[in-house]
């Protein structure tokens, strides 16, 4: 139902915390490791998941959230830059949100700075990565996900 | 076992300017943590609920803590992700068996339940809070 006298939403719409990305130098160890701790399998995340190139990873789903480790054999990507200057560690979190176009506006308007004007394509949907700086130094990913179709 | 994602606690320089901007950009409320709610001294914070998982803001004006040490060397940022268990004694057995490396030999009681961390140089960079909530 569309009512064109409501006055334009102002709030972001975030859903729930979608995801946990941890960036790592060995996935192989690092899958190991977490499929211990997490006491569950990951789904491997091929290097046509990501929004970006030269990205490999898996993702172990827990509930309505997920953690994700994510590795980079290419030197120029953001995963292998973030290892060279920071080490392994959290990478970024990533928020479901249901309008991604009308989100980063009012995003925006909530002082946050995204780092590309327009959402990117990745295999899940749509996504947008916000600025550390502007979020107290964590990296945040808006994604906005395609229908499901069963 | 882990049941769940608890939160994530996020460090920060000024709580109410990281508060004011979280709390914007998610729509929701801030509670405020108490000081006993914490297992350390030294520390406050807030949380901002998600669908069920805790963003949990946290500063430190105490030289001595672990948060305001974090904040010095790495600036601020993710410092901890902690996920609920529901078993605390047995799951760290089987933390350490698996190469876990834990900052406690025993579990830690504080005002929420029981909880110990896992150390980040064991986890791939990551620190974890193991949480098992008191009924």
């Amino acid at each position: 139902m569309v009512d064109s006298q409501a006055p334009s939403r102002k709030q972001p719409t975030i859903e729930r915390v979608l995801d946990i990305a941890i960036a790592v130098r060995d996935l192989d160890a690092a899958v190991r490791k977490f499929s211990g701790i997490l006491g569950r399998q990951p789904v491997v995340l091929p290097p046509e998941h990501y929004a970006y190139p030269g990205l490999k990873g898996a993702r172990f789903f827990m509930g309505d959230s997920a953690i994700s480790l994510v590795a980079s054999d290419d030197a120029s990507s953001p995963i292998a830059r973030f290892l060279e200057s920071r080490g392994e560690g959290v990478n970024h979190i990533s928020l479901e949100v249901t309008d991604i176009e009308q989100d980063m506006r009012d995003l925006a308007n909530k002082g946050v700075e995204f780092v590309s004007d327009k959402p990117l394509a990745f295999s899940d949907g749509r996504v947008v990565f916000a600025h550390p700086r502007s979020l107290h130094g964590v990296q945040i990913a808006f994604v906005e996900l395609d229908q499901e179709t069963d | 076992m882990i049941t769940n994602v608890y939160g994530v606690n996020i460090a920060v320089k000024d709580l109410d300017a990281a508060v004011k901007k979280y709390s914007a950009l998610l729509g929701v409320q801030p509670e405020w943590t108490k000081p006993e709610d914490f297992a350390f001294p030294g520390l406050k914070g807030a949380v901002l609920k998600v669908a069920g998982v805790s963003i949990n803001l946290i500063s430190s004006n105490n030289p001595e803590t672990s948060i305001y040490k974090f904040v010095e060397s790495r600036g601020e940022g993710v410092f901890l992700l902690s996920f609920q268990v529901n078993d605390l004694e047995n799951d760290m057995k089987k933390f350490e068996q698996v190469g876990v490396k834990l900052v406690s030999p025993t579990a830690m009681a504080y005002s929420g339940g029981k909880v110990n961390f896992g150390h980040p140089k064991s986890l791939h960079g990551v620190q974890m809070e193991f949480i098992q909530p008191s009924k």
